[in-house]
C-alpha cells in the first residue's frame, strides 16, 4: 500500500527534461516534502504523482497498480489533488466548494446524496472549518481558503493527499495552522505529499524530504539527515547557516551579510 | 430548504403566465372561451382554432426557446467560466441566421427555413469546435474560434442579404433575424420540443458536474473529470437547445445573457439550482416579451428589440446590484 | 399640380431652344437634351416608362426589377428589347457604370439624389422620380413624357388612366361604403401587409375597395394571424412577386376563419413586364384587375380587350390569346 515513483522523467519540451530519473516512495502515515528551488521541477513532480502528466520514461504504481492503467474517477478516488488558490469563476460556498471533492463518488450524471453530505461536514470538522460552511469561499481569508481546498481534497476520501505549497502566502499562524493539520491528517492514516519553498517545514512537520535540483534528486530521506546547510547550497545557490543547539529542533536560514 | 422551494417555484412560474397569456392577443377572448376551448366546450370553431392552434402553440414554443436559450447561456457561461458568455459565443446565431438567409434567398417554405438555419446553427459551432480542439481545446483557443467563426457567418449574412432582391428577398431575412414567433404552428413546435428534450433532459442530467467545469482544468482532471469530453458533450447540447430555438425563433439576444445572472442572484451559483432556475424563469420572461411582441401594436414587434431595449437597463440594473453586493460572481 | 403647370410653362418658354427644362419630382429643374438617343433607368420603377415611350435601341441601361424571374414577362420583353439582358444593371448602380454604357440622361429614385450630384458634375442628366400615389404616376408620366420628347404620347398614356378611372368610379360610384369589399394586400410572407399609406392601398381605393390596413403607418408590416383575423378582409390580394400562393392560404386550417378564404376570394396580382401594384403604368390595369374582381359584373370595360390595347399601344407590343390567359391566370 504505498505510492510510488521509480526513475520517472518528464520533458515539457521535447529533449528539455523538467524530471530525470526521480524515484520516490510515499507510505500511508507519513508527510513528504518536496523541495528544491523555483524550476526545479517539484510541481512537475506533483502532478505527475497526480496522474495530470504522465511521464515520459519511468513508472508510478499506486498500490502495485500503474497509474496510469486506472481510469481517472478511480485515480481521483485514491489520489487527491489540493491547489493553492481555489479558482472557481463564481462564488460558492464553503460547502459546495468541498462537495466537489465527492465527485469522483457521484456517477456521471448524478448529484451527491446525503451520505455525500455528511462526509463533507465530516471533512470540514476534521480541517476545523465548519463553523464557515455556509460563508462564500472568496469571502474568506487566504488561511481559510487554503483549509477548504485541504477539506475538499478530504471529502475525496483519497489514502493519498497531493499539495501544492500549502504554506506559501500565508502568516507565520497560519502557516502553522495548515501545516499542523496536515501532519495530523498525516497521523490518521492518510499519505501526504507537499511541496514547500521553506526547508524548514520539512523539519517540522515532515516526516521524509525529497529534494530535487534542475529535474534530479540531490537528496532524500528523513529531514535532519539528508538536509544539512551544504546541500542546501547546492539546491538553491546560497549559503545557509543552521540555528539551534542539539536538544531541540534546529532551523536552517539564509546566511545574511549585514551591511554595517 | 428555502433555495430548493425557489427553484420548484421558478421552475412552475411559467405555467400560470401561459394560461395568462393565452387570455391576451389582438383579439379579445375571455377566459370563459379560453377554457371553453381546452376543455372541449360549446365555442366558435374560430376561438378554438385561435386557442388551440394559434396561440397555444406559439406560447409553447416561446416557453421553451426562453428555457432553452436561458440553460444554454447558463452552461455556457459555466464552460468559459465567464459570465459575460451566452450561447452566441460560438457562433450559432450566425450560423442559423445564415442557414435561414440562404432558405429564403432560394425561396424555400417555413420549414425549409427552419430546417436550414438549424443546420446553419449547428454547423458554425461545430466548425468552432473543431478549429477549438485543433489548436489544444482549451477555453480561449475555443472562445477565439468562436470569435472567428460568429464574424465570418455574420459576414457572410451580410453578403447574402447584399445580393438578396431589396424587394422581396431583404426584408424578409431582415425581419427573421430581429426575431419572432408569429408563424409557429404546432408542426415548427414539435421538432423543438424534440430537441429541447434532449438539450434540457441532458443538461439537467449533467448539472452538477457543471459545477466542476467552473474549476482550473487541472483541478478538474484531478477530481477524476474528463474534462475535454465533459465540456465537449456539454456544448454539443448548449448547441442544440440554441440553433433549435433560433431556427425558430429567429436571433434573440439578452435572454441568454441576463436570465442566468437573474437566476444566479436567486439561488446562487450551483447549477444543481442554476439550471433549473434558468429554465424556469427563462421560459417566463420569454413568455412576457412575447406577450408585449404580439398584443401591444397592431404589427409584431420584433423579440430582439423588446430583449434589447428591456433587457439591458434591467441588465445594467442587476449588475449594478451584484457590483455592491459583491455576490453571485466574482 | 403646381409643378406640373411650372414644367409646361418652362416648355413653352424655352420653345425653339436648344434644350429643354424639366422639372422632376424631387422639385429639380433639369437641362435635358432634345430627342435623347441613350437613355438609362437606374431606378427599376422608372423602366417601364422608359419602354412606353421609346423603343429598346435608345435604352443603353436600366434596372429590370422582377423581371428576370418571372418567364411571360422575360418571354416578353424579349420581343420588345431582344438585348434587354445585357442592358440589365444590378445592386446599387454607379456614375461610373452609367458613363461606361455612353448614357447621355439618366432617370432614377429620389434616393438616388447623391447619384444625381456625381452624374451632374459629369454632364450627364439625371431625372428624379419617385412616385407614391397615382396622381403621382400621372404627374411621373407627363414628365418623363417632356424629358423624351413625347409629350403627346405621355398625353395619351394619361387619357388612357384617365378612361380606366372614370370607367371605374361610373361603375362603383353607387356602391355605399359598407358595401364596398374590405380588401388586404399581402407581400413577400402571408403576413406581411401593405399599410394604408403605401401604394397598393391607395390602387384598392382607387378600385372601389376599402383598405383594412387605412390605420397602418410606414410601409411594410409584419403583423400576427389574429390581426388578420381582426381586421377580417373580405378579398385578399398577394402581390405578384411574393412566394405565397392562394392555395396556401385557401387550404390553411388557420386562415379559414378569414372571410376572403371563406369565400375564396383570394387572388394574386398579375405581372407583365412589372409588377402591377408598383407605381408604373402597368399599375393602371392592376387597378381594372381588383376592380373586376371587387365589383364583378359591375366594371363595364372589357377587361382582356384593354390589356390587349395598352400593350399593343403603348409597349408595341401584340400579345396572344395563350399569353392573355396565362396573365390572368385562366
Amino acid at each position: 500500500m504505498s505510492l510510488v515513483a521509480r526513475e520517472i522523467s518528464y520533458a515539457y519540451i521535447p529533449g528539455q527534461y523538467a524530471l530525470s530519473g526521480v524515484s520516490l516512495t510515499l507510505e500511508p502515515g507519513e508527510v513528504l516534502f518536496l523541495l528544491g528551488a523555483n524550476g526545479s521541477g517539484k510541481t512537475t513532480l506533483l502532478e505527475c504523482l497526480c496522474g495530470v502528466r504522465f511521464p515520459q520514461a519511468g513508472e508510478i504504481l499506486l498500490d502495485g497498480a500503474p497509474l496510469s492503467s486506472l481510469p481517472p474517477r478511480e485515480r481521483a478516488k485514491r489520489i487527491a489533488y489540493v491547489p493553492q488558490f481555489p479558482e472557481a469563476a463564481f462564488a460558492y460556498t464553503v460547502e459546495e466548494m468541498v462537495l466537489f471533492g465527492r465527485a469522483p463518488h457521484v456517477g456521471p450524471f448524478g448529484r451527491p446524496t446525503k451520505k455525500d453530505q455528511e462526509k463533507v461536514e465530516k471533512a470540514l470538522e476534521l480541517v476545523g472549518i465548519y463553523p464557515l460552511h455556509k460563508r462564500a469561499v472568496n469571502t474568506l481569508s487566504g488561511g481559510e481558503r487554503r483549509l477548504v481546498l485541504i477539506a475538499r481534497g478530504l471529502a475525496q476520501e483519497a489514502p493519498y493527499l497531493l499539495l501544492d505549497e500549502p504554506d506559501a502566502h500565508l502568516d507565520p499562524a497560519n502557516q502553522h495552522r495548515i501545516l499542523s493539520v496536515v501532519r495530523d491528517l498525516a497521523k490518521q492514516g492518510l499519505g501526504v505529499v507537499a511541496t514547500t519553498h521553506n526547508p524548514n517545514s520539512a523539519l517540522l512537520y515532515g516526516q521524509r524530504v525529497l529534494l530535487l535540483r534542475s529535474g534530479k534528486t540531490l537528496a532524500q530521506g528523513e529531514p535532519f539527515v539528508a538536509l544539512s546547510p551544504e546541500i542546501l547550497a547546492e539546491a538553491y545557490g546560497i549559503t545557509f547557516q543552521i540555528l539551534g543547539d542539539g536538544s531541540g529542533p534546529r532551523a536552517f536560514i539564509p546566511r545574511v551579510e549585514r551591511k554595517a | 430548504m428555502r433555495r430548493a422551494g425557489l427553484v420548484l417555484a421558478l421552475c412552475l412560474l411559467p405555467l400560470p403566465i401561459v394560461f395568462g397569456s393565452l387570455l391576451l392577443g389582438r383579439m379579445d377572448l375571455g377566459a370563459r372561451e379560453v377554457w371553453a376551448s381546452l376543455l372541449g366546450g360549446a365555442v366558435p370553431e374560430t376561438v378554438r382554432a385561435l386557442v388551440l392552434r394559434v396561440r397555444l402553440p406559439r406560447l409553447l414554443a416561446a416557453a421553451l426557446v426562453g428555457a432553452n436559450l436561458a440553460v444554454s447561456g447558463a452552461a455556457f457561461q459555466g464552460i468559459f467560466r465567464n459570465p459575460l458568455v451566452e450561447s452566441r459565443i460560438l457562433g450559432v446565431s450566425a450560423g442559423a441566421g445564415l442557414g435561414a438567409a440562404l432558405a429564403m434567398v432560394l425561396r424555400s417554405g417555413p420549414l425549409g427555413i427552419q430546417g436550414l438555419s438549424f443546420i446553419g446553427g449547428l454547423l458554425a459551432a461545430g466548425l468552432a469546435m473543431l478549429l477549438g480542439t485543433a489548436f489544444g481545446g482549451g477555453i480561449l483557443v475555443l472562445v477565439l474560434s468562436g470569435v472567428l467563426v460568429n464574424s465570418f457567418f455574420s459576414s457572410l449574412v451580410s453578403l447574402v442579404k447584399y445580393f438578396a432582391d431589396p424587394y422581396v428577398q431583404l426584408p424578409g431575412i431582415t425581419f427573421w433575424l430581429m426575431g419572432g414567433l408569429s408563424t409557429v404552428r404546432w408542426a415548427d413546435f414539435w421538432p423543438l420540443a424534440a430537441a429541447s428534450a434532449i438539450g434540457l433532459g441532458g443538461l439537467l442530467l449533467l448539472r452538477w458536474r457543471l459545477n466542476l467545469l467552473t474549476l482550473s482544468e487541472a483541478e478538474a482532471q484531478a477530481l477524476g473529470l474528463p474534462v475535454k469530453r465533459l465540456r465537449f458533450l456539454t456544448v454539443a447540447l448548449g448547441t442544440l437547445l440554441t440553433a433549435a430555438s433560433v431556427s425558430v425563433s429567429g436571433v434573440v439576444g439578452w435572454i441568454g445573457l441576463i436570465v442566468p445572472h437573474a437566476a444566479r442572484a436567486l439561488v446562487g451559483p450551483d447549477h444543481l439550482f442554476l439550471i433549473p432556475a434558468a429554465a424556469g424563469l427563462g421560459a417566463a420572461v420569454l413568455l412576457i416579451f412575447d406577450d408585449i411582441a404580439r398584443t401591444l401594436l397592431p404589427t409584431e414587434i420584433p423579440l430582439d428589440i423588446l430583449t434589447g431595449l428591456i433587457g439591458v437597463p434591467v441588465f445594467f440594473l442587476l449588475f449594478m446590484r451584484q457590483i455592491r453586493k459583491g455576490g453571485g460572481w466574482r | 399640380m403646381r409643378k406640373l403647370i411650372f414644367g409646361i410653362l418652362a416648355v413653352f418658354f424655352v420653345l425653339g431652344a436648344a434644350q429643354v427644362t424639366v422639372v422632376d419630382q424631387a422639385g429639380r429643374e433639369v437641362l435635358v437634351p432634345p430627342h435623347p438617343a441613350r437613355i438609362a433607368s437606374a431606378f427599376g420603377v422608372a423602366t417601364p416608362y422608359l419602354y412606353c415611350f421609346v423603343g429598346g435601341e435608345k435604352i443603353v441601361a436600366a434596372r429590370y426589377l422582377g423581371l428576370p424571374d418571372h418567364p411571360l414577362s422575360r418571354e416578353v420583353m424579349s420581343r420588345i428589347d431582344p438585348a434587354y439582358a445585357e442592358k440589365a444593371l444590378g445592386g446599387e448602380v454607379t456614375a461610373e457604370e452609367l458613363l461606361a454604357k455612353g448614357a447621355e440622361l439618366v432617370f432614377a429614385g429620389l434616393k438616388h439624389r447623391d447619384l444625381a450630384k456625381v452624374l451632374g458634375e459629369i454632364g450627364i442628366p439625371t431625372i428624379l422620380i419617385g412616385p407614391e400615389t397615382f396622381a403621382a404616376v400621372r404627374e411621373a408620366t407627363l414628365i418623363i413624357g417632356q424629358a423624351l420628347g413625347e409629350e403627346e404620347r405621355a398625353q395619351k398614356l394619361v387619357a388612357f388612366y384617365q378612361e380606366i378611372l372614370d370607367g371605374v368610379a361610373a361603375a362603383t360610384r353607387e356602391i355605399p361604403p359598407e358595401a364596398r369589399p374590405k380588401v388586404l394586400v399581402l407581400g413577400t410572407s402571408a403576413l406581411r401587409v401593405a399599410s394604408g399609406e403605401m401604394y397598393q392601398s391607395r390602387m384598392v381605393e382607387l378600385a372601389g375597395g376599402i383598405s383594412v390596413t387605412q390605420g397602418l403607418p410606414g410601409s411594410w408590416q409584419n403583423v400576427n394571424i389574429e390581426q388578420v383575423l381582426i381586421w377580417n378582409p373580405d378579398v385578399i390580394i398577394i402581390v405578384p412577386y411574393s412566394p405565397v400562393e392562394p392555395a396556401d392560404l385557401l387550404r390553411d386550417q388557420i386562415w379559414a376563419a378569414v372571410e376572403a378564404v371563406k369565400t375564396g376570394r383570394v387572388y394574386k396580382m398579375p405581372q407583365l413586364l412589372f409588377a402591377w401594384d408598383t407605381p408604373i403604368p402597368e399599375s393602371i390595369l392592376g387597378i381594372l384587375w381588383m376592380a373586376a374582381l371587387f365589383h364583378p359584373g359591375r366594371v363595364p370595360l372589357d377587361f382582356e380587350e384593354t390589356i390587349r390595347a395598352f400593350y399593343q399601344e403603348f409597349y408595341r407590343c401584340t400579345l396572344s390569346a395563350a399569353e392573355l390567359s396565362e396573365l390572368l391566370g385562366r
